[in-house]
């Protein structure tokens, strides 16, 4: 069974957040034709609902970036997700990647009701870090950052 | 209307019935045979993409198939590119017939990447023969699945995959 909501996502972002959430009740995601889907191998209620949380709460959280477009050997730019719907969270996931490519994945602690995440000497290319609940509304944002070749 | 077995004539007069069922009809049937067919060819806002590692519709709108048959084998044929997300890991192409896989295990082809960079399109292309298939409406989807949860993705902005089916 799938979940879909009429919008496309980036699928290795979606994909993260869905299987770190769902862990064995999902296969997947699929991107295209106008819509994101989340593929269920277990449809049962509860599954549903966290799939639909994931696909309606995209987007949601807010992220903010000391830079957005630098050159490279720049300062390293920090993204940091100040929000209130994280305030009672321990962690949240990450994912950061590197023209379209997976380039690093984890989770970060969240202290005094932030997280921050430092690209550190970046190499040229266009990075999407990606940030997510791992309970509650499963809200996410990404950040996109342009590093450019000097 | 359905093929008739043609009468062999000996020396029995000709008629306009006799025509008309072993000439007539069967060579309608045939010609319409010949002419039956449907074809889908892709141009999106966006590329395909999937990270499923079982078997999911490529699109169930772009991608999908339906055909009335006069009864007998199908010909099935998709062409398109595809890339792979990381080295070493491979797509699977299947097709499923009235909402049952063809085919259960990894399908009519594999495409994988070999160490020559990730997300470098590929094309790909298929041609399958769907025997046995009765008389009347049948659907016909194309379905991927990937290894590992590597995304996959099928080209469908500045290139156009075509999907078609044929009666045999």
């Amino acid at each position: 069974m799938d979940v879909s909501r009429n919008v496309e996502m980036p699928a290795l972002s979606l994909d993260a957040v869905a299987r770190d959430v769902l862990g064995e009740a999902t296969c997947g995601v699929s991107v295209g034709g106008g819509k994101s889907r989340i593929h269920l191998l277990d449809a049962g209620a509860l599954n549903r609902r966290r799939a639909e949380d994931i696909l309606r709460n995209f987007g949601a959280l807010r992220l903010s970036a000391s830079a957005t477009n630098l050159d490279q050997g720049a300062a390293d730019p920090v993204i940091k997700c100040r929000d209130s719907a994280i305030s009672g969270d321990s962690e949240l996931g990450y994912l950061v990647t590197l023209d379209g490519e997976i380039y690093a994945t984890g989770t970060d602690r969240v202290a005094a009701g932030e997280i921050s995440l430092t690209l550190s000497r970046p190499q040229a290319g266009d990075f999407a870090v990606f940030v997510w609940r791992k309970r509650g509304d499963y809200a996410s944002a990404v950040m996109n950052i342009t590093v450019n070749e000097v | 209307m359905a093929w008739t077995r043609p009468k062999t004539w000996s020396s029995e007069p000709l008629t306009s019935l006799d025509l008309n069922t072993y000439v007539r009809d069967n060579q309608n049937y045939l010609r319409d045979r010949l002419d039956n067919s449907v074809s889908r060819i892709v141009s999106a806002d966006s590329n395909f993409s999937t990270t499923s590692t079982a078997w999911v519709d490529v699109d169930s709108v772009a991608l999908s198939l339906n055909l009335t048959t006069l009864g007998g084998a199908v010909l099935l044929g998709y062409a398109g590119s595809i890339s792979v997300g990381s080295n070493r890991r491979n797509c699977f192409l299947n097709i499923s017939v009235d909402g049952v896989d063809y085919f259960a295990d990894n399908g009519v082809t594999i495409y994988g990447s070999s160490g020559e960079g990730a997300y470098r399109s590929k094309p790909l292309g298929f041609v399958i023969l769907i025997p046995g298939l009765s008389a009347g409406s049948h659907s016909f989807v194309l379905r991927w699945k990937s290894e590992s949860g590597t995304q996959v993705s099928m080209v469908a902005t500045t290139s156009h995959p075509q999907f078609w089916a044929k009666e045999a």
